[in-house]
């Protein structure tokens, strides 16, 4: 069973940000029923080892070329999210980072930080397997070692139909995480308090990307110096 | 922001096109492109054509010096601006 703790990074709202849950349990229809899809095994296989974030909050946002600009406008009427959270949470990449000239990224911060004393990589993927018609658009995959680089992360967004709104709405999947070890896919996540421990090691990587666009490339360097347990002790009451 | 007629008549200067006339001012009015969009699709070609034939008439008229009120419906959208980038 591979140990993975959790805890939210965020000065305001952390109350917002709740807890990851198992994606077999995400499904609403068809539990009761052998034949279901959640009985098979192939799909069981899948589900295991993934997780769904619930988005925070409720959003409409929406975008539009002006001249060579790209202007972004937030619904008041559809959002609960107000104008300053935004700006908080939110980042426009500007367009020489792009993909694609037409298709706009924006992140938002999901200030979720995994930790583990196993070599664990934490995928954060699409929420593929739910329709979620409001996401005119990609969520942007990533994946990293979680052992040696315990970050926030972020649900980055590429807008490929610009004339549709992007709408979140709080509750709904708002991306998928998967972990995978060598050690299996069993995965016990439990949420911990930030340790000094952590909040040290953590400050020993932050912030290098103001500096260097090859953060990967330090993970070598921060593993010499990580203390070889993070995670509290078990709790085998924690479910 | 650039007013609807003056998009407008520079489109048809453009293409010198008679269709364009036509066209529903407020159609084509760059707060709404989703509405805009098949419209004027038809008369330019393809979505591609027309948002980069509208960037170019847009930068050709310069940086926007005025806010042109919004032709839509009360009560259909609050929108505020939260970002511009370039």
């Amino acid at each position: 069973m591979i140990r993975v703790g959790w805890f939210v990074e965020i000065d305001r709202g952390a109350v917002l940000y709740e807890a990851p849950r198992p994606l077999g349990h995400t499904y609403e229809f068809g539990a009761t029923d052998r034949k279901a899809p959640t009985h098979c095994p192939a799909v069981q296989g899948y589900t295991a080892g993934r997780y769904v974030v619930p988005c925070p909050f409720t959003l409409a946002l929406r975008c539009a070329r002006r001249g060579p600009s790209w202007e972004f406008r937030l619904d008041r009427r559809q959002s609960e999210i107000d104008p300053d959270a935004a700006d908080r949470l939110f980042t426009f990449l500007p367009p020489r980072e792009w993909r694609h000239p037409e298709r706009p990224i924006l992140q938002i911060q999901a200030p979720y930080i995994f930790v583990s004393d196993d070599e664990v990589e934490l995928a954060q993927e699409p929420p593929h397997q739910h329709h979620l018609p409001g996401r005119p658009g990609v969520t942007i995959a990533g994946s990293f070692p979680i052992r040696d680089w315990p970050r926030p992360l972020s649900f980055a967004f590429e807008w490929h139909d610009v004339a549709a709104p992007l709408t979140l709405k709080r509750g709904e999947p708002w991306f998928y995480l998967s972990f995978r070890s060598a050690a299996g896919d069993r995965v016990r996540l439990e949420h911990i308090a930030k340790s000094k421990a952590i909040e040290d090691y953590i400050a020993h990587i932050s912030d290098v990307a103001t500096f260097t666009a090859r953060t990967f490339d330090l993970i070598e360097r921060a593993r010499e110096v990580r203390p070889a347990r993070l995670l509290p002790e078990a709790n085998d009451d924690t479910p | 922001m650039t007013p609807p007629e003056i998009f407008v008549e520079e489109l048809a200067r453009v293409y010198d096109s008679g269709p364009i006339a036509k066209v529903d001012l407020a159609s084509v009015v760059p707060d709404a492109p989703e509405r805009s969009h098949a419209i004027v699709c038809r008369l330019v070609g393809t979505a591609s054509d027309l948002r980069r034939i509208a960037a170019e008439l847009l930068e050709a008229l310069g940086p926007e010096t005025e806010e042109t009120p919004r032709a839509e419906p009360e009560g259909e959208r609050d929108e505020v601006v939260i970002a511009t980038i370039s």
